[in-house]
């Protein structure tokens, strides 16, 4: 099946930042969560399944669903399933994240990477609604994000953070890379026994070029956030394409600094008695 | 009933009572805290593992301040003459009451300004250590004490630089301040990032260092948690961010980046922002390295 080449360069640009978080990670879930527990499982915005197909060969037992509303991502997804001949994860394409097709308390674990490749929507209160609804009380959800921009070398990456958060801001929405507020978004919904752990990434370029690869694919990527700075009226489409060019140019500088912090939040749905209503809507 | 200790008494009504804060004490204080909180966060560590100190003879510390760094190294590294160099005499004799009560007399200790000539022979120490000045170093002056470091290394001998850098937090209120300080720092061109948006030390120390003739230049994060889910480690790195925007606020106030009464508020509603339970910020530390060629590099022009 032919695809085209961006949703090839964006399968491949997904897949390598599982990598690259699973490395600096350690774990595919958090490890206060105990595995007997979990048998139905959902990753949400899954791309390319990377995360999905893992699990799958780890956790033979668990059922594992994906999905995404990029139909070709899932397409690959599926794609790769065969070719991997591991226990089956099933992967779904689906119109809104914020309505899934899935019965209610079906899943004991929720997993969502809020990619910055511009495939995923950002995370709204809809969104966070529904995925409770799915999550059998007792089940644990868990949002991962990797902040990129604020600490680098390159001036351009710092700006180009900033005019995200303003423009989010703005808007009265979370700011786009905004894993700090992940912790308190989980407890305004009505998540318990809420935690979190940072794990700073290295994309600089210091030995390897694996971090700085990374941010090329990411800015390579990120077109959608050109036109959603302009709409917002922090910078103009021009000049936001010539912040991308310069931030691809530093990157390849030989000394080159970012770092990168990814963020892992975790809660637990909570029993809740009769009379008890979410604080969710 | 317990007596609390000094540091508590300041840590802990600290959100109440912040005019404390600008207090020449509760820097001593906090730095005291801060050192602490960053070994913990090392893994105990007081320079990358690579570097091996119990091997050495001659260490320097370019901007001791109250010597937190050299007493833990003279405590585990007896074999060590340590010397520590600073402009703040007040800091300084803090570290020299500490020598002389712990009778270290392994360390030597005097006050100096960093722009001059260092009073050290060339060739003379296994290991140079500069941490958390970056604020009292201007762009300008990093390639002199640089070439100074450079020229007092042992052949093989190490340079190490260690900087923070603040990355994000949920709180808004917090944000805000330490942006106004940084704002302000920007204007009297003291930050090195030019967006100000940023402080930009801590980012390029990698890129100054690979400007010298040292080799095997590297660098390690370790990451700071700014929240309070794993702990309260750090609380006394929101108590430094708050205390910088003190300090600065007669800047901040005069550069028209705030009025008076709405830094207080700012101030006032970022102490109150900081206890909420589900507070999650981030801060990184950033230890970049690197070592003397075997032939010295001291006649090689920066």
């Amino acid at each position: 099946m032919q695809y085209s080449k961006k949703t090839a360069t964006v399968a491949t640009s997904l897949r390598f930042q599982h990598y690259l978080f699973f490395r600096e990670i350690g774990s595919l879930i958090p490890e206060t969560v105990p595995l007997t527990e979990i048998k139905q499982v959902l990753d949400v915005c899954c791309g390319p399944g990377a995360w999905c197909i893992e699990m799958a060969s780890l956790y033979p037992d668990m059922q594992i669903v994906g999905v995404d509303i990029d139909a070709d991502l899932i397409r690959i997804a599926q794609q790769d399933v065969v070719q991997a001949r591991e226990s089956l994860p099933i992967f779904e394409c689906c119109t809104s994240l914020e309505k899934l097709p899935y019965a209610s308390n079906r899943f004991d674990f929720i997993h969502l990477y809020h990619s910055n490749a511009g495939t995923t929507p950002q995370i709204r209160p809809a969104l966070l609604l529904e995925l409770w609804r799915i999550l059998r009380p007792g089940g644990w959800i868990n949002l991962v994000e990797l902040e990129i921009g604020p600490v680098s070398s390159a001036a351009a990456d710092t700006l180009f953070s900033h005019l995200r958060q303003v423009a989010s801001n703005d808007i009265g929405e979370l700011r786009l890379t905004s894993a700090v507020l992940y912790p308190q978004l989980l407890a305004q919904a009505g998540y318990r026994d809420i935690q979190y752990s940072l794990y700073p990434v290295d994309l600089g370029n210091q030995k390897g070029h694996m971090g700085r690869d990374y941010v090329m694919s990411v800015l390579a990527n990120d077109r959608q956030i050109a036109s959603f700075l302009d709409r917002m009226g922090v910078a103009t489409r021009e000049e936001v394409e010539v912040l991308l060019r310069n931030m691809i140019q530093d990157a390849q500088q030989i000394d080159y600094f970012c770092a990168g912090m990814l963020i892992s939040a975790i809660g637990v749905k909570p029993f809740l008695t009769s009379g008890d209503t979410p604080v969710l809507g | 009933m317990k007596h609390p200790s000094r540091t508590e008494s300041v840590i802990s009504p600290l959100f109440a009572n912040l005019d404390a804060l600008t207090s020449r004490g509760s820097e001593l204080i906090i730095n005291a805290q801060l050192h602490q909180q960053m070994l913990q966060v090392q893994g105990g560590r007081l320079c990358p593992e690579i570097i091996p100190i119990n091997r050495m003879k001659r260490v320097l510390d370019l901007g001791c301040g109250a010597g937190e760094w050299i007493f833990d190294l003279a405590k585990r590294y007896p074999q060590l003459h340590i010397y520590g160099i600073d402009i703040f005499e007040d800091a300084l004799n803090q570290a020299k009451m500490r020598r002389n009560i712990g009778c270290l007399h392994q360390v030597e200790l005097r006050q100096m300004d960093l722009l001059h000539p260092l009073p050290i022979p060339d060739r003379y120490l296994d290991l140079v250590h500069i941490r958390r000045c970056a604020s009292f170093i201007t762009q300008p002056m990093w390639p002199h004490i640089l070439g100074e470091c450079v020229r007092i290394l042992k052949p093989r001998g190490w340079l190490v630089l260690v900087e923070i850098e603040i990355g994000d937090i949920s709180s808004p209120a917090c944000q805000a301040i330490h942006r106004a300080t940084l704002a302000a720092l920007a204007k009297l061109g003291r930050t090195m990032d030019p967006t100000g948006l940023t402080f930009g030390a801590a980012q390029h120390l990698y890129g100054m260092l690979l400007q010298t003739p040292l080799d095997e230049v590297t660098y390690n994060l370790s990451t700071i948690d700014l929240g309070f889910m794993s702990g309260t480690s750090g609380r006394v790195f929101l108590t430094e961010i708050l205390r910088q925007a003190s300090f600065m606020k007669p800047v901040i106030i005069q550069q028209g980046i705030l009025n008076a009464t709405s830094f207080d508020e700012l101030l006032a509603q970022a102490g109150r922002e900081l206890l909420a339970p589900d507070l999650c910020g981030w801060a990184i530390i950033i230890s970049a390295y690197g070592r003397q060629p075997e032939r010295d590099g001291s006649n090689i022009s920066m």
